[in-house]
C-alpha cells in the first residue's frame, strides 16, 4: 500500500478516525494491527519476518534488562556482550540472506569462473521484503540502545512490537530511535483528540510530500528514466541533465515519503525525527550528510563510525573508519557494487577534502577570498551539488560498467545543439510537460529556501501566514497534486525508490 | 473551537465547489456514450415512449428525430459505445427507475461477444454517464478487474491528466447550445459519410450457437429486469452483414426469447433489409452503421413495426415535449447543411445558402473580370447584394439575410471583425501588419480558411448551431471559373 495509493486514502483515515474513537487504552493494540495490516497488504507472509525480527530484539531486550539488574558480577557484561551479538546476528543474518544472497553468490560465482570452477546455481528465488532495511536498523538500534542503557527494555510486546512495525514509517524510515518513539507510544493513550494546530500541520506536511512525490519525482523520473534506460541514444547534455534531475526526483521521492510519515504521525499525535533538511543548500559533503537521510546518517554515526573509533583517533583510522562507515552505507543502500562505489565516492570526497582543507585555507588566505560573500557560499554549494550529481550517476544506473559508460558519454559527447533543436522534448516530457515540472520545481526551491533560511518547515511557514494566503497555497497544492499528479490507470503507480533498501 | 471548527467547514464547503468545477471541465465529454446517459437524466420522469439499448448498432441507426417527427413517438437512445450486454442490463436498470416505456429494445449485436471485460475506453464511455449510486458500483464491478475498479469508480484518477488536451468546449456545459456541436439527440449520433459496402448473401442459416455464459446470464437478466417492470421488451439486430457465427449466435437468441413468451420478443432485422428500402451502396458509413439517410429508412420500418405491436402513443403537438420538437428542428438543420456540404453546383450551392440563420462570407481572388462566364458569377451573386461589377481586384463581402455586414471594396487594407454565436469570431483583413500581403483573409477564430487562391471562396457559418458548415472554393481554370465545388 503505497501513501500515493487510493488504497492509503482510504487506509489512512479509517485508521486515524477508530483511533480517536476507540478507548483511550486500546488505541496501542489498534495502531499495531493497522500497522501489520498495511505491511501485510504487500506480502502477508512478510508479516513472519518483522515478527520473528521484533521477538528476537525484544527478547534480547528483556534478556540485556535481566542481566543488568542482576547483582554486579564479573561475568555480566561478557553475557551481555552474547546476548547482544545473537541478536545482532539473527536480524543481520535475516537481512543478508534476503537482501545479500544474490550479491554475494554472483561474486563468489564470479570468482569461481575465475579459478575455472562450476558456479553454483541458486534452487530458489529470494524476494527483497519491503523495508526490511529500515526495520531491522530500527530494532537493532533498540537493542544496542539498551546494552548501553540509555533506553529502558520495554516490558509491554505488543508496545514494541509497534515501536518496531509503526505503519508510517516501517517501509522507507525515518528510521527511528527507541528513546523517541517508544516513549511517544507509551503515552499514546494521553494524546488530545482535537488539536487544530497539530492534526492541520500534519495535513499539509502531507500533502507537500504527495506533491513531491507525484507532481516532481514522478514527472522527473519520466525524464531519466528514458535517458538512463537507453543512455547510448544520448549526448553529455541529456544525461548531464537526467543526472540533475535525477538528483532532484530522489530527494523528492525519498523526501516525500519522511514528510508523509512524519505528517501521518503527527496527525496521530506522534512526532517523527526529520530525516531531510534542505540537503542541495549543503556547503561541503560533510554537511550534505547532516542533512540528508538524517536517521540513516545519524544511525551510522551512533552505532558504527563513533565506536569504530569516529575521529578521535589517528588520521589514517579516522579516515579508515569514514571509508567503513560509507563503504557499508552504500551497501546498505544496494546489493551492488554501483552502490558500494557510490557510499565509497562519498567516503573519498571527505578524506580528500579533509586532505586538501590546509592548502584550500592558505590560497584562500593568499588570494584575500572573502569566505562570507554570497558567491562563496554559491560556490561551495555548487561543487557540492556536482560532487553529489557525479555519485548519483553510480546511484542510479543499473550496474558499475554501465555508470562509466555514462560518465564516458558525459565527459565525450558533448551537444549542444539540443538546448535549441527541441529533442529535449522528446525524452519523455513534453513541453507542457516540461512546463509543469519547472514551475513545481520552482517551488520546491522556494520552500527549501524558505526551510534553510528560517528553519521552518512548510505547515510552520504558513501556519504564520493570513487566511487568504494559507488557503490559496493549500488549495494550490491539492489541485497540484489532483491535477498534475502522476497517478491513474494510465500510470503505473511507481514505488517509493527507497523502498527497495 | 467554534471559529476554528466554522473555519475548516467553510474551507471544505470551497474545496467542495472547487472539486466540483474541476470534475466538470476535466470529465470525459463522450458523444458515443456518456452524454447519453448524462442527457437521459434530463427527460421528464415518466415521459419516454420507446428506449434504445445496446452498442453503435443501436444509437447509429435508429433516428429519434425520424421516430418523433414522423410518428410522434418520444424514443432515446440510451446506449455506448461497443456496449457489452451487462452495461446494457445497468443501463435498463437506471432507465426503469424514472421511466416506464411502452416498450424496451436491446439490441442484440454485442450479446454475441465473449470475455470478461472490454478495452479501458469502453469501460468509461459505459459507466461514468451513470449518476453515482449502488447500480452504478455494481455495474463498474461487472465492467473491469477488480484492481482496476476503484479508478472508474472515482473517475478523476482517469481524466485528470486531461489537462494537456483541454479545449473550449470542456468549460461548456453540454446541454444547452452545445447540442448541435455535441452531436447527440436524445442519445443519437449521425454519421453523414457515404461508403458503399457489399450486400448481405441471401443463403439461410437455422443452426443455433451456444452464447458465452456471462452474456447469456446478462441478457436473460436484462429480460427479467423488464418483466419485473411489467414493460415489453424487443430484443433486436439491426441491419448488417453479420458472419455465419453471429447469425447462430442471433437464433440463440430468438430461442432464448421464445421461453419467456408473451412480452419477449425477438427480431433480426437483417434479412428485412430489401422490404426497408436499404441500398448498401450509398447508406452506409461503415459495415455496420449507416448514414443519416439509411438511418431514416431503417427507422421507419422499426417504427411501424413498434406501432403495430406496442402501444405506442403520439404526442406530437404536446407542450411538453418541447425538447423533442427542438431536436427536429436541429435535426432538419444537420440535413440541411449536410446538403449545403453534399452540393456542388454553385447556382445550386447559392440558392441554398439563401438562409436567414447563416452569416456567409464571399471572397474573390485573382483576375476575375476577364473570366469567360463573369457575367453568369456576378448574376448569381447580385442576388447577394454583392456587385462585382463596383470593384475591380480581390474583394470580400459577408452576408447575412439579404443585408450586406462588409464589403471590402477596392481597399488594400482593411480588418473587420464580427462576433458569431457566444464564443466564435469571424475576422476578414487584408494588408495588416508589414509582412502579409494586400489579399484577403478570412479568420474564424485563429483558423485562416481558403480553398481556392484563384477563384471565388464561400465560408457560411451557421448561427443556429453556433458551427462553420464549410468553405467551399470554386477556382478559376484557363480563364473560366469552374461551377463545381473544389
Amino acid at each position: 500500500m503505497l501513501f500515493n495509493s487510493i488504497d492509503f486514502m482510504i487506509f489512512f483515515p479509517v485508521v486515524v478516525g477508530v483511533y480517536f474513537l476507540i478507548p483511550r487504552r486500546a488505541r496501542y493494540l489498534w495502531l499495531l494491527l493497522s500497522s501489520y495490516y498495511f505491511y501485510m497488504s504487500w506480502n502477508p507472509e512478510y508479516a513472519l519476518l518483522i515478527a520473528g525480527s521484533t521477538l528476537a530484539t525484544y527478547a534480547s531486550g528483556r534478556l540485556l534488562a535481566r542481566l543488568q539488574k542482576a547483582p554486579a558480577r564479573p561475568k555480566t557484561s561478557p553475557y551481555k556482550k552474547w546476548v547482544v551479538a545473537v541478536c545482532l546476528a539473527v536480524n543481520l543474518g535475516i537481512l543478508v540472506f534476503f537482501k545479500y544472497s544474490d550479491f554475494i553468490l554472483n561474486n563468489f560465482n564470479h570468482m569461481l569462473s575465475v579459478l575455472g570452477v562450476a558456479r553454483i546455481q541458486r534452487k530458489f528465488d529470494i524476494l527483497l521484503p519491503v523495508g526490511i532495511s529500515f526495520y531491522t536498523f530500527q530494532a537493532l538500534g533498540y537493542t544496542i540502545d539498551v546494552y548501553r542503557g540509555t533506553v529502558e527494555a520495554e516490558k509491554n510486546l505488543f508496545r514494541y512490537a509497534l515501536f518496531v512495525s509503526f505503519f508510517p514509517q516501517l517501509v522507507a524510515g525515518p528510521i527511528e530511535r527507541s528513546g523517541n518513539l517508544i516513549a511517544q507510544l507509551n503515552h499514546v493513550e494521553d494524546i488530545r483528540l482535537w488539536d487544530y494546530e497539530r492534526i492541520t500541520g500534519g495535513a499539509v506536511l502531507m500533502l507537500w510530500g504527495l506533491f513531491q512525490k507525484m507532481v516532481i519525482a514522478d514527472r522527473a523520473a519520466v525524464f531519466v528514466n528514458t535517458a538512463y534506460n537507453g543512455y547510448w541514444h544520448y549526448g553529455s547534455i541529456e544525461l548531464i541533465l537526467a543526472t540533475v534531475l535525477f538528483a532532484l526526483q530522489i530527494y523528492c521521492d525519498f523526501a516525500s515519503y519522511s514528510l508523509i510519515a512524519v505528517g501521518a504521525a503527527r496527525i496521530m499525535g506522534i512526532r517523527l525525527m526529520e530525516n531531510f533538511d534542505t540537503p542541495y543548500f549543503a556547503r561541503s559533503i560533510r554537511e550534505f550528510w547532516r542533512r540528508w537521510h538524517i536517521s540513516l546518517s545519524s544511525w551510522f554515526r551512533d552505532y558504527l563510525y563513533i565506536p569504530l573509533g569516529g575521529s578521535r583517533c589517528s588520521k589514517l583510522r579516522y579516515y579508515g573508519n569514514l571509508m567503513i562507515t560509507f563503504l557499508v552505507s552504500g551497501l546498505w543502500h544496494g546489493a551492488s557494487w554501483n552502490f558500494v562505489v557510490w557510499g565509497g565516492l562519498h567516503g573519498v570526497y571527505q578524506v580528500i577534502g579533509d586532505r586538501l582543507e590546509p592548502v584550500k585555507r592558505q590560497m584562500e588566505k593568499r588570494f584575500s577570498v572573502n569566505r562570507d560573500c554570497f558567491s562563496y557560499k554559491l560556490g561551495q554549494v555548487l561543487v557540492t551539488f556536482a560532487l553529489v550529481n557525479f555519485s548519483w550517476v553510480f546511484f542510479r544506473a543499473v550496474s558499475l560498467k554501465e555508470a562509466v559508460s555514462i560518465l564516458g558519454r558525459i565527459t565525450t559527447k558533448w551537444n549542444l545543439w539540443v538546448l535549441s533543436d527541441q529533442s529535449l522534448y522528446r525524452l519523455g516530457l513534453d513541453v507542457t510537460e516540461v512546463h509543469i515540472l519547472a514551475i513545481s520545481l520552482l517551488t520546491l526551491f522556494i520552500v527549501d529556501w524558505v526551510k534553510y533560511k528560517t528553519g521552518k518547515t512548510i505547515d510552520l511557514v504558513l501556519r504564520e501566514q493570513v487566511l487568504w494566503f494559507r488557503w490559496l497555497a493549500l488549495f494550490a497544492l491539492l489541485f497540484g497534486i489532483i491535477i498534475y499528479g502522476m497517478y491513474g490507470p494510465a500510470y503505473s503507480a511507481a514505488a517509493f525508490i527507497y523502498f527497495q533498501f | 473551537m467554534i471559529r476554528k471548527s466554522v473555519k475548516i467547514i467553510v474551507f471544505f464547503l470551497i474545496l467542495s465547489v472547487l472539486l466540483l468545477r474541476f470534475h466538470q471541465v476535466f470529465r470525459f465529454k463522450f458523444n458515443d456514450g456518456i452524454y447519453g446517459m448524462e442527457q437521459f437524466y434530463e427527460e421528464k420522469e415518466y415521459s419516454l415512449d420507446a428506449i434504445f439499448f445496446g452498442s453503435s448498432h443501436m444509437y447509429v441507426n435508429v433516428n429519434t428525430s425520424v421516430l418523433w417527427k414522423e410518428y410522434g413517438i418520444a424514443g432515446y437512445d440510451l446506449g455506448g459505445s461497443e456496449q457489452p450486454v451487462w452495461n446494457s442490463y445497468y443501463y435498463v436498470k437506471e432507465a426503469l427507475k424514472t421511466q416506464k416505456p411502452s416498450v424496451l429494445v436491446l439490441d442484440c449485436y454485442t450479446v454475441c461477444r465473449s470475455g470478461d471485460y472490454v478495452d479501458e475506453s469502453r469501460i468509461i464511455k459505459n459507466t461514468y454517464g451513470m449518476k453515482f449510486s449502488r447500480d452504478k458500483i455494481e455495474a463498474v464491478k461487472a465492467s473491469s478487474p477488480e484492481s482496476d475498479r476503484m479508478g472508474y469508480l472515482l473517475e478523476y484518477p482517469t481524466y485528470h491528466g486531461r489537462y494537456g488536451d483541454l479545449t473550449r468546449s470542456d468549460f461548456r456545459k453540454y446541454a444547452d447550445t452545445d447540442f448541435m456541436r455535441s452531436n447527440s439527440w436524445k442519445g443519437q449520433y449521425l454519421h453523414t459519410g457515404i461508403h458503399s459496402q457489399p450486400q448481405p448473401g441471401t443463403e439461410t442459416i437455422t443452426e443455433t450457437a451456444e452464447l458465452d455464459e456471462r452474456s447469456e446470464r446478462y441478457l436473460r437478466g436484462t429480460i427479467e429486469l423488464a418483466r419485473e417492470a411489467g414493460v415489453p421488451i424487443l430484443l433486436m439486430v439491426v441491419p448488417y452483414v453479420p458472419n455465419p457465427e453471429e447469425t447462430r449466435f442471433y437464433n440463440r437468441m430468438e430461442e432464448i426469447a421464445g421461453e419467456y413468451g408473451e412480452g419477449v420478443d425477438f427480431v433480426n432485422f437483417n434479412p428485412r433489409w430489401e422490404e426497408m428500402g436499404l441500398d448498401f451502396s450509398v447508406d452506409y458509413m461503415d459495415t455496420c452503421h449507416m448514414n443519416y439517410q439509411g438511418s431514416e429508412k431503417f427507422t421507419r420500418y422499426l417504427a411501424e413495426y413498434l406501432k403495430a405491436r406496442y402501444a405506442l402513443p403520439d404526442h406530437r403537438g404536446d407542450d411538453t415535449y418541447q425538447s423533442y420538437d427542438d431536436m427536429a428542428r436541429y435535426y432538419d438543420r444537420f440535413v440541411y447543411n449536410d446538403r449545403i456540404r453534399k452540393t456542388t453546383e454553385l447556382p445550386d450551392y447559392l440558392a441554398k445558402l439563401w438562409n436567414p440563420d447563416y452569416v456567409t462570407v464571399f471572397f474573390i481572388k485573382s483576375d476575375y473580370k476577364t473570366m469567360s462566364n463573369y457575367n453568369e458569377v456576378r448574376d448569381l451573386l447580385a442576388g447577394y447584394g454583392i456587385s462585382l461589377d463596383e470593384v475591380s481586384g480581390d474583394a470580400v463581402w459577408a452576408v447575412q439575410n439579404g443585408n450586406v455586414l462588409f464589403a471590402s471594396g477596392d481597399a488594400a487594407e482593411y480588418c473587420w471583425h464580427q462576433e458569431l454565436g457566444r464564443y466564435d469570431v469571424l475576422t476578414v483583413r487584408s494588408g495588416q501588419g508589414k509582412q502579409e500581403q494586400t489579399v484577403p483573409q478570412v479568420f474564424l477564430n485563429d483558423s485562416s480558411y481558403s480553398m481556392v487562391n484563384d477563384g471565388l471562396n464561400i465560408l457560411t457559418y451557421d448561427l443556429v448551431g453556433e458551427n462553420l458548415v464549410e468553405c467551399a472554393g470554386f477556382a478559376i481554370v484557363d480563364g473560366t471559373m469552374e461551377m463545381g465545388k473544389r
